[in-house]
């Protein structure tokens, strides 16, 4: 069985794993849902993700050991990720293979030649490792600082290495120069950064690029919808998504550009294949030619995924093993072993030194730069309301992948993707928008906080999020409190009866009680012609039949003490007729001024009791702009956001 | 042949070198994954970096129940007075003693308005603690409006640096969460406590204001001002945590300036209308008893102020002010 | 020459299309592995407001009534008076005015179909006659009659029963779960010491032509008019019409009579007219009330009459020998 094969073989398995992952990414026990179908499987894979999270967050997540495995593998073996198991690289390495059919062999060789483009991919690793890196980074710096020993020691170095420079002894004058250079520089950093210290965090922006969340993200949030609309078999109605036209975009751009070069983004920018790529160094086994003696025919080149140029100085970190040269190769010249290949080979990834540094600075600016706006502080977006189970805000930025996991198994579509309401650093984490989905935060429902592979949502049990049992003292997880507009509420300015939001409440107590308010009717001051003991006859207006018949509608005799209203069953344009129990004991006499009154029941919020689970909002009839939002003041993993004491 | 045998020595070295680089990584990598594992997503937090801080008791031992009430019309002589009528300065200050003065500069306005407190009655205290042999004298407090203007427009900034002392203004840095032991409202809240490192004396200067939410704003309420987050929450239950703060802070002395109080419309104020001269001003070491003779200044009593008894009942002092026996002084 | 790189590379092609159906294989187990809490919609532990006044969490948590094979899927819930509402909505109403005094429920399954379950609802009504009320008044419209205590009934998916001060109802989820439903039932009768209620007067009713599944207490405000408690109803088909009677045991005679006189009196003043039709009964009255026919006259220590008849004649014949039944 020819190698090759082997590998379409695995490329297909896990492309129809990660599908089916996709796939039955809902809530529920059939065998077709959630159950314990291990769906995070290939984000625990990515040594990305915990390289991050370990960055960030200084721990390594539960699952994310997964990820150990394929280190440990990919240094024995190479970048077998990439060509054998990526669902991402697999779609690429397809619709490449689709792009170069038909052309000439020139053609491919020339696409499949080694590209100064491909060290892009190690700046971008660089400038989202330096990113997340800005905690530990000034951790280490204050450990220096705040330990005399090692500050000394570092200082006496730096004078020393001064003092050589300008004696000009040191016999390696560029040596002792670049020495002098980064003492310098590491003074300035130092003077720059420990100051800083407040606005520098750790920020995961991996997740944007790094290939598993991606095209978790594309697949869930983009495909899945767009494909269901018609068949309607995997979600009951159409599952909607903020900006997933960007999502989309990136997504489709990268598959497109394999037309024009193959495994463009595995080349060029995939920080994950970066990664791999800079353990190349340690790999044990690698392609390369087992002796000298090759006819320069170049039909390994042919169909080289990685583009490394197996038939000259093998460049060992873009080696990807998809194996095609192995496979074309006539004269069995390329083989896979242990041994570095006969006509030469690079194990180091091609930077320079000047991007190298570029990347790195740009990195570690980048996040104290953003923070600079505020936006984690003191002009927090009060419309950034995140699922239950997330960490404080800064924390949540250190740890989300941005993967979409938990907008895919939401089951009332609530969590959408943010745009950049949460700030750039915010792009895509979850937000929940009460208006796009079936119905708020459901009251029973812990599934997003389960499903986050790095715990940005961290597991709650449902007896956290209610603030029952060995919670109640702690008292619910809120996510936000509801406020009413009075200026949009119907029963608060329009004169109209409603109390939907109350009813929906599913908090017990209610979180919105009702005062009952009396409002005399528009025109509704009348005066009485005739009247029986049932019913009145009116003059001076004509009033609409039936308008006053829903029941919540009383007369009120102006002249009769207290708050004595009668219910009013019918009305016809000049009758208004009560009900049986509300029956005139003294008959008004004719004159007697009378008005139509509204019973409405004006809605408020208890603030003690609200989670800000959003089904009010939802229901809200005034489908707009809602006459009762949630907004994230309150929210328990704020304290500073907090309301009550 | 000799040269295949030496390229396979060759090749078998490379190969074993890069073996052991490669267990290396492995070994590390998996050592690493071992520390660093976390089961519950509950590690790692920002929140874990915070250390919380403790407050000291400043109070000289042997000094609690000293109280002076002194009635003139210059606070620079007053509380001169008051202080020799307790046992002068010396029993308090003592040689190299690191002073810390909280004042209430609360709102940027002139000093003409009685929001804040004095500053030629800063200055003499800077003088006179500086004189019983201090090492040095901070003043601080976290204003509710913008700390540059609030130190500038009430003239303590300046008052403070003429007569020798530092002005440290509340940076974030400085904040740490503080729980109160056995407190229900003071629970990992940020508090001013940089400031208070390495001091061995705290005296609390606050002028007599009416307030439009506990009543008044005196001795006790002073302490607000070292609170950061957002602490207007705390109005909700405004009294307990005076309360809470009077067994938060046990100060060395505090100062009540009552030559002007503010007796309508605290605790801004805003317009001289709102000011009457009462011509008191009294020091003491009991915070609760200096608050429950100010109390008569505004001519409110003791149960209009529920804080002051809630603060007796929790031991931080007493409001029976004359069971201390005051020296009372009049300025000439 | 091509044969032993061919056979390495079929080797480890195999070694590796075996380890990817390994890893299909672990997969597969994998997703039977779940916490079916997180699956299931949640119940209340206890109550749901923890004051006392809506019944304590002491007393019997309901897992002795489990059969084998069910395990409870949930704490037992505890419902009082004030809470009663929370749980059964407007049905709280009728048990409330029939002496309610506490719910216990629980629900109980099996782990490994988490969609099947039965809750177990065990009503407190504080005595037999109270328990039999609530029971005989909800009677389903397709229950069929059991035997295995006094008053049982089932329907396709549940089981309704008194027992002593119980009134209990086992409700499934799905059909197929009829005999679990019954085993705890059973389980249920057996494990728990009752006194059989106390309705004696069920056999005052004359049998011909009565509907036996009909009879039921009302235990307050019957007919709408407050003072009349503690009344037996039961529908009796009369040449082809239906047509229901009342009896109530008062305290004496002259109580007896007395609430006659009241309940008449209440029916005029809510608009009945007094005809003047003769049964041959000492001090019955046939009222009209709009378009219905009431009777009602005392006979001894009981009320008894004939309720709402869309005939009169009909009511009348009734009334005779409902008056002729009672001793």
């Amino acid at each position: 069985m020819k190698i090759v094969i082997v590998r379409r073989i695995s490329q297909v398995f896990f492309f129809l794993v990660f599908l089916w992952f996709c796939i039955v990414s809902s809530l529920g026990t059939e065998w077709w849902q959630l159950r314990g179908w291990p769906v995070n499987w290939f984000l625990q894979l990515d040594p990305l993700v915990a390289l991050g999270t370990v960055l960030t967050t200084g721990t390594l997540y539960s699952g994310l050991s997964w990820a150990l495995a394929v280190l440990v593998l990919t240094v024995l073996f190479g970048r077998f990720f990439c060509g054998w198991v990526c669902p991402f690289g697999s779609i690429h390495h397809f619709v490449g293979y689709l792009g170069r059919r038909g052309k000439p062999l020139s053609r491919s060789l020339e696409l499949n030649r080694p590209h100064a483009g491909q060290a892009v991919k190690y700046y971008v690793l660089l400038f989202l490792l330096c990113a997340a890196s800005g905690v530990l980074a000034a951790r280490i710096l204050r450990l220096v600082f705040d330990t005399p020993p090692i500050f000394l020691a570092l200082a006496a170095v730096t004078i020393v290495a001064a003092g050589l420079t300008v004696r000009g002894l040191h016999s390696n004058r560029r040596k002792a120069y670049g020495l002098f250079l980064l003492m310098m520089g590491f003074w300035t950093a130092a003077a720059f950064v420990v100051p800083l210290e407040q606005v520098i965090r750790s920020s995961l922006q991996s997740g944007l690029l790094d290939p598993i969340p991606l095209v978790y993200r594309s697949v869930n949030l983009v495909l899945l919808p767009l494909l269901d609309s018609s068949t309607r078999t995997l979600f009951v109605g159409q599952r909607y998504y903020e900006g997933a036209w960007l999502i989309g975009a990136v997504f489709l751009v990268a598959v497109l550009l394999n037309l024009k070069t193959p495994r463009f983004y595995c080349r060029y920018v995939c920080p994950l294949g970066a990664l791999y790529g800079v353990l190349a160094r340690l790999s044990l086994w690698k392609i390369g030619r087992v002796a000298d003696e090759c006819t320069n025919c170049r039909l390994c080149e042919a169909n080289c995924e990685g583009a490394c140029e197996p038939a000259g100085r093998i460049r060992v970190p873009e080696c990807v093993l998809c194996m095609n040269c192995l496979d074309e190769c006539r004269h069995d010249v390329i083989a896979y072993r242990t041994a570095p290949s006969a006509s030469g080979e690079v194990l180091v990834p091609d930077m320079s030194r000047r991007g190298f540094v570029l990347a790195g600075v740009s990195g570690l600016a980048a996040i104290p730069l953003v923070r600079l706006g505020g936006g984690m502080s003191h002009s927090w977006n009060p419309e950034v309301i995140r699922p239950p189970g997330a960490l404080s805000e800064a924390d949540f930025i250190a740890r989300c992948l941005k993967c979409g996991q938990c907008m895919r198994v939401c089951p009332t579509n609530v969590v959408q993707p943010c745009g950049l309401q949460a700030g750039l650093e915010g792009l895509w984490t979850p937000v929940l928008d009460f208006r796009i989905g079936t119905s708020g935060c459901q009251y029973n429902c812990t599934a997003c906080s389960h499903v986050c592979p790095t715990a940005a949502l961290r597991p709650i049990s449902l007896d956290e999020k209610l603030g029952r049992g060995g919670f109640a003292g702690k008292g619910p997880i809120r996510i936000g409190t509801a406020f009413v507009d009075h200026g949009r509420c119907l029963p608060w300015a329009m004169d109209k009866p409603c109390i939907v939001c109350q009813e929906n409440c599913p908090v017990s107590p209610k979180a919105i009680f009702v005062r009952e308010h009396f409002a005399t009717v528009r025109d509704g001051v009348v005066e009485v012609k005739s009247a029986e003991p049932l019913s009145i006859r009116v003059g001076g207006t004509v009033l609409k039949p039936g308008k006053y018949a829903a029941g919540d509608h009383y007369l009120k005799v102006l002249s009769e003490p207290g708050h004595q209203r009668r219910r009013i069953v019918a009305n016809g344009e000049d009758t208004v007729s009560l009900s049986p129990e509300h029956r005139f004991a003294k008959l008004p006499a004719a004159g007697t001024r009378v008005e139509i009154q509204v019973r409405l029941q004006r809605p408020q919020v208890d603030l003690e009791r609200c989670t800000g689970c959003g089904v009010c909002e939802h229901e809200c009839p005034v489908t707009g702009r809602r006459a009762i939002r949630v907004t994230a003041e309150n929210e328990s993993r704020t304290r500073k956001k907090s309301l009550l004491l | 042949m000799k040269r295949d045998s030496d390229e396979k020595d060759l090749n078998r070295r490379d190969f074993l070198i890069r073996s052991a680089r490669a267990g290396g990584f492995i070994a590390a990598a998996g050592l690493l994954g071992y520390r660093l594992h976390d089961d519950t997503g509950a590690r790692g937090l920002s929140s874990d970096e915070e250390r919380q801080a403790v407050l000291a008791d400043y109070s000289v031992p042997g000094t609690s129940r000293k109280m002076s009430i002194v009635t003139g019309q210059d606070r620079v002589t007053s509380v001169r007075l008051g202080l020799e009528a307790i046992g002068g300065i010396e029993s308090f200050i003592k040689r190299g003693d690191k002073v810390l003065i909280k004042v209430n500069a609360a709102f940027a306005t002139a000093p003409a308005l009685s929001a804040t407190t004095d500053p030629r009655l800063l200055s003499e205290v800077v003088r006179l603690c500086l004189k019983a042999g201090a090492s040095e004298v901070a003043v601080t407090d976290n204003p509710i409006n913008d700390p540059q203007s609030c130190f500038a427009l009430t003239g303590i900034g300046e008052a403070a640096r003429s007569s020798g002392a530092k002005v440290i203004y509340p940076k974030q840095t400085f904040f740490r969460p503080v729980t109160l032991p056995g407190g229900n409202l003071i629970r990992k809240w940020p508090v001013l406590v940089a400031p208070f490192e390495g001091v061995g004396k705290v005296i609390g200067m606050a002028p007599v204001k009416d307030h439009h939410r506990s009543g008044a704003s005196m001795t006790m309420k002073n302490w607000y001002g070292l609170f950061g987050g957002r602490r207007n929450i705390f109005h909700q239950n405004i009294h307990e945590f005076i309360m809470e703060l009077a067994m938060l802070v046990k100060p060395t002395l505090v100062i009540l300036d009552g030559i002007t109080a503010m007796m309508t419309n605290g605790p801004t104020g805003g317009s001289l209308a709102d000011l009457k001269q009462t011509n008191t001003l009294v020091v003491g070491t009991d915070q609760v008893a200096v608050d429950a003779f100010g109390a008569t200044l505004l001519g409110k009593s003791v149960h209009d102020l529920p804080y002051i008894m809630k603060a007796e009942a929790a031991g931080a002092g007493t409001a029976d002010f004359e069971s201390l026996g005051p020296a009372r002084v009049t300025a000439g | 020459m091509d044969s032993r790189p061919a056979r390495t590379e079929t080797y480890v092609g195999l070694v590796i299309l075996f380890t990817l159906a390994v890893i299909a294989a672990g997969i597969f187990l994998r997703q039977f592995h779940y916490d079916a809490a997180l699956f299931a919609p949640a119940v209340p532990e206890t109550g749901s407001a923890p004051a006392s006044a809506s019944g304590s969490s002491e007393g019997p948590d309901l897992s002795d009534y489990a059969t084998a094979g069910l395990s409870p899927m949930s704490g037992v819930e505890v419902f009082g008076p004030e809470t009663l509402s929370e749980k059964i909505d407007g049905k709280a109403e009728m048990y409330l005015s029939s002496g309610f005094k506490e719910l216990r429920c629980r629900r109980f399954g099996r782990s490994d179909r988490p969609n099947e379950w039965l809750e177990l609802f065990v009503y407190d009504m504080d005595n037999p006659r109270n328990a039999f009320a609530v029971f005989s008044l909800q009677k389903r419209a397709d229950a069929e009659e059991l035997s295995i205590v006094r008053f049982s009934y089932r329907t396709s998916n549940a089981l309704y029963l008194v027992h002593g001060r119980h009134y209990v109802e086992i409700v499934a989820s799905v059909e197929s779960m009829a005999e679990d439903v019954l085993a705890v039932g059973l389980k249920f009768i057996q494990a728990v010491q009752a006194e059989g209620a106390n309705v004696g007067e069920i056999g005052l009713f004359p049998p011909e032509g009565l509907d036996p599944s009909s009879v039921a207490l009302h235990v307050s405000d019957v007919f709408g008019f407050n003072e009349l408690d503690n009344t037996f109803t039961a529908s009796y088909n009369v040449d082809g019409v239906t047509v229901t009677a009342f009896l109530s045991r008062r305290e004496s005679p002259e109580d007896a009579a007395r609430m006659a006189e009241a309940y008449r009196r209440f029916l005029v003043e809510n608009g009945a007219t007094v005809t003047d039709a003769d049964l041959g009964i000492e001090g019955a009255r046939v009222l009209k009330v709009f378009d219905t026919f009431e009777v009602v006259f005392s006979k001894g220590s009981f009320l008894a009459g004939v309720h709402e008849a869309d005939d009169g004649d009909v009511a009348g014949r009734l009334a005779v020998r409902l008056h002729q039944g009672i001793r």
